[in-house]
């Protein structure tokens, strides 16, 4: 008995311990990373890509659903990116509004025959339509049955005839020079295929953009929403800097990346059954690789070149973690075959364990450790000073983790420039672990019960858009 | 076995999980914290100060070199003049690294006298001494720098250095020299090509090619060699030349590379055929595509047959409609549309 006490008690130890040790393994990965990034970065000259007839082709596809508050702007701020082999592919995902309706008037659209090889399975298409307006020739609209996001972009996929895709959902808004630094990477090897390559989103809340141009950078206003530039700074800088340096990254953000268009399908597209598809599709393109034996990498870059909306309101956030969560188990479950499993080298041996401890099982730890604290308190078991020493180097060692990240943000990019904005963000990061992390934990918590309960809704994402009035959007049920 | 228990013996060392411990482990972490705190009001200190400095001598420096750009020069002239204020801020390393990164910028948006002009303040002042310095450094980065900046300033008295870096360890640093030598040599630049054990990335071909636009090919032999190089990227990039440069001279060589072993100099040698239109080509295209093995390039011929088709290869399309492939169908179907409404027989 007392063997299985030490046991789950040092289990735990040693937990935290590796836990730990992989942030600070990481995060000096992560500089290494950034740094070599920025040195090339400084000397290229990304135009040449935007005037080159050998320049790669690219297919955008945004699906959209019930965008009709921002959807014209949107695909504006889409159609100026500043590149030349370029469609832009908006799927309109059965939507209940007026988004098509807009579409059509606002860009003359009429339908068109096309002919094409469906390779994936998606739900129907009433129509494609193009513009009549040359000033719009890049612009391509299918409207289709609702199906969710997954089955929409597999739709873009089946019409898009370029070689390379950049999905991104349709409210983001993306810098000019956008797609020159996200393509760089595909031209820059020469001994692996990069099969796909991703993007840094920001948080746009509170800053201020003019004809889908951001004009200026701000820090939220709002607490919450300010907290999630801190955590996307951890996650993006710090995270998925490391993990692409490993050639070990299992996640590009579903809002901003960019597929070798052919892998893509030969993977299999996205896949409908899953809430998490964006990360889906990575581990299967990977594994799509790994288990042919070719040579290949997911690389990522960290330049901000893609703002979108953070929820607002405990209750949107809520849904979108639970998502979240359920997205990772339904992606660890569908591959499970990875796990320790050296035939997919570090895939299988670190990325796949990675996510399932420290991404999976963390907030179950943390929730199951706080439930038996509580238990162990009620009955006077707690030895107090031990149990507040220990929670006060894991709160500083939190903070500690957090301002490093803010480091590397004034050391690389630099967004958040203004008087006392950096200051905010280091308090921020001293509150966060009360007034957001239990939270994130507990909507976690909420993901893997509704992941057991077998629910598989997006839920109600409401967005205030870029300046416009709030527009409920509700996606697949 | 073994590791478990010494795991558990380590673990159950009091020292390392005892409240002392925790105390230390509090005392350094905060600490660090402190120091990250302080290094961040220091690094943005820094770098506000250096913004605000660099902004205000690009001021300064600003109209200075506009009279320079437009000067008209002649062969005897000798030095532009350096105003004292100009002199004095040029006694400080950053303002001379300042102005040599804005001589760089200029320099690559102008051309004739104006470039000519900068050229010759980048010697008067001696700033090549700052791009050779950084030519010797050990960091990647700087060299590449200093490379970059030689090359912009059309430094030709170091081409010797630059092509002993073509084949540098380091990817930037070789891809920049390979890149200096050509903006300096233009053709001759490429003799590096005889030797290249490294492959060139696409990045690096769109550049060379970016840099020869508008240089005739001066040499076939030189060409011919590159179709024949061991390094297959040089092969890729040869065809991408003669395609660009719409060769039409070099058509057998490029026929012969569509029986190449690899397959992206295949495809490449089909895309340089669709630059290169003739019946020649097209005949050779239908005839890959019977005995091609990959799907994909047969697609790419199918596609280049809407470029270098004729009439006459309506029927080779025509018998495509009865291929069980839908791709095969579809590409089959639109390379017909097209020719019907677009060739020249």
């Amino acid at each position: 008995m007392e063997f299985l006490y030490n046991l789950f008690n040092y289990g735990l130890l040693a937990y935290a311990v590796i836990m730990l040790g992989s942030y600070i393994f990481l995060g000096t990965l992560a500089i290494a990373e950034a740094n070599n990034y920025l040195k090339k970065s400084k000397l290229t000259d990304y135009t040449l890509l935007a005037s080159s007839p050998y320049a790669p082709s690219v297919s955008i596809l945004a699906p959209a659903y019930n965008e009709g508050a921002n959807i014209i702007e949107n695909v504006r701020s889409l159609l100026n990116i500043y590149y030349n082999h370029l469609e832009l592919i908006v799927i309109n995902d059965g939507s209940k509004d007026d988004s098509m309706a807009k579409l059509i008037e606002a860009y003359q659209l009429e339908p068109v025959q096309v002919a094409y090889n469906p390779k994936l399975k998606t739900k129907n298409v009433k129509a494609v339509y193009k513009s009549t307006n040359p000033v719009f020739h890049k612009l391509v609209v299918i409207d289709k049955d609702n199906g969710g996001k997954a089955d929409a972009l597999n739709t873009g996929i089946n019409l898009a005839s370029h070689q390379y895709l950049v999905c991104i959902d349709v409210d983001c808004i993306l810098e000019q020079d956008a797609l020159l630094k996200l393509l760089k990477p595909f031209m820059d090897e020469s001994e692996k295929k990069v099969i796909a390559t991703g993007g840094v989103v920001r948080i746009a809340n509170s800053c201020l953009f003019e004809n889908g141009k951001l004009v200026e950078v701000n820090l939220p206003k709002q607490l919450l929403p300010r907290v999630q530039p801190l955590e996307y700074i951890r996650a993006f800088l710090l995270g998925r800097m490391a993990w692409s340096r490993l050639n070990g990254l299992l996640l590009i953000s579903g809002a901003f990346g960019a597929f070798d268009r052919k892998i893509a399908i030969e993977a299999g597209g996205y896949d409908q059954s899953t809430v998490g598809e964006d990360m889906e599709l990575v581990v299967r393109m990977r594994r799509y690789m790994a288990e042919r034996k070719l040579p290949y990498k997911v690389t990522f870059i960290p330049d901000p070149l893609c703002w979108t909306e953070a929820p607002a309101t405990y209750k949107i956030l809520a849904r979108q973690r639970n998502r979240w969560m359920r997205g990772t188990i339904e992606t660890l479950k569908m591959h499970r075959k990875l796990f320790f499993n050296p035939k997919y080298g570090l895939l299988g041996i670190l990325s796949y364990p990675y996510w399932f401890f420290f991404e999976f099982l963390a907030p179950v730890i943390e929730f199951t450790g706080l439930v038996i604290f509580v238990i162990l308190a009620i009955s006077g078991l707690i030895n107090w000073p031990y149990f507040l020493a220990l929670t006060a180097f894991i709160f500083i060692f939190g903070w500690l983790f957090s301002i490093f990240a803010i480091l590397m943000e004034v050391a690389t990019f630099n967004q958040y420039k203004k008087k006392g904005e950096v200051g905010k963000l280091i308090i921020t990061a001293l509150i966060e672990p009360f007034i957001f992390h239990p939270f994130i934990v507990w909507s976690s918590i909420r993901g893997i019960v509704d992941f057991l309960r077998k629910r598989n809704s997006w839920g109600e994402m409401t967005r205030q858009g870029f300046g416009a009035p709030a527009a409920k959007t509700q996606a697949k049920e | 076995m073994f590791l478990f228990h010494f795991t558990i013996a380590v673990l159950q060392a009091e020292v390392f999980i005892s409240p002392g411990f925790l105390y230390v482990a509090i005392a350094v972490t905060t600490g660090l914290i402190f120091l990250l705190v302080v290094s961040l009001l220091v690094l943005l200190l820094v770098k506000n100060s250096r913004s605000l400095k660099q902004k205000e001598l690009q001021h300064q420096f600003k109209d200075w070199l506009v009279g320079i750009i437009l000067e008209e020069t002649d062969v005897d002239h000798l030095e532009f003049e350096v105003p004292h204020d100009i002199r004095k801020l040029l006694k400080n390393s950053f303002a001379r690294q300042v102005l040599l990164q804005e001589l760089k910028g200029l320099k690559q948006s102008l051309s004739g006298q104006p470039s000519e002009n900068l050229e010759k303040l980048y010697r008067q002042l001696n700033l090549q001494t700052i791009s050779c310095g950084s030519l010797q450094r050990r960091l990647w980065h700087l060299k590449s720098k200093g490379i970059q900046e030689l090359a912009a300033m059309n430094q030709q008295g170091v081409t010797q250095d630059l092509f002993l870096l073509t084949n540098h360890k380091h990817p930037n640093v070789r891809m920049e020299a390979q890149i200096a030598m050509v903006v300096l040599k233009q053709y001759e630049g490429l003799q590096l090509f005889e030797n290249l054990v490294y492959p060139l990335t696409e990045w690096h071909q769109i550049k060379l090619l970016q840099l020869l636009a508008h240089q005739p090919i001066p040499s076939e032999a030189a060409i011919v060699r590159w179709l024949h190089s061991s390094n297959y990227s040089v092969v890729q990039f040869a065809l991408k030349l003669i395609g660009e440069q719409h060769a039409l001279y070099f058509q057998e060589e490029v026929i012969a590379c569509l029986y190449h072993t690899d397959e992206t100099v295949r495809r490449q040698a089909i895309i340089c055929l669709g630059y290169i239109p003739s019946a020649r080509a097209s005949a050779s295209l239908k005839r890959l595509f019977a005995c091609e093995p990959h799907k994909d390039l047969q697609l790419v011929i199918l596609n280049e047959l809407i470029r270098s088709g004729a009439i006459d290869d309506l029927l080779f399309l025509q018998t495509l409609q009865e291929n069980t492939d839908i791709d095969i169908k579809l590409a089959a179907d639109r390379a017909t549309y097209y020719l019907l409404n677009h060739a020249v027989a």
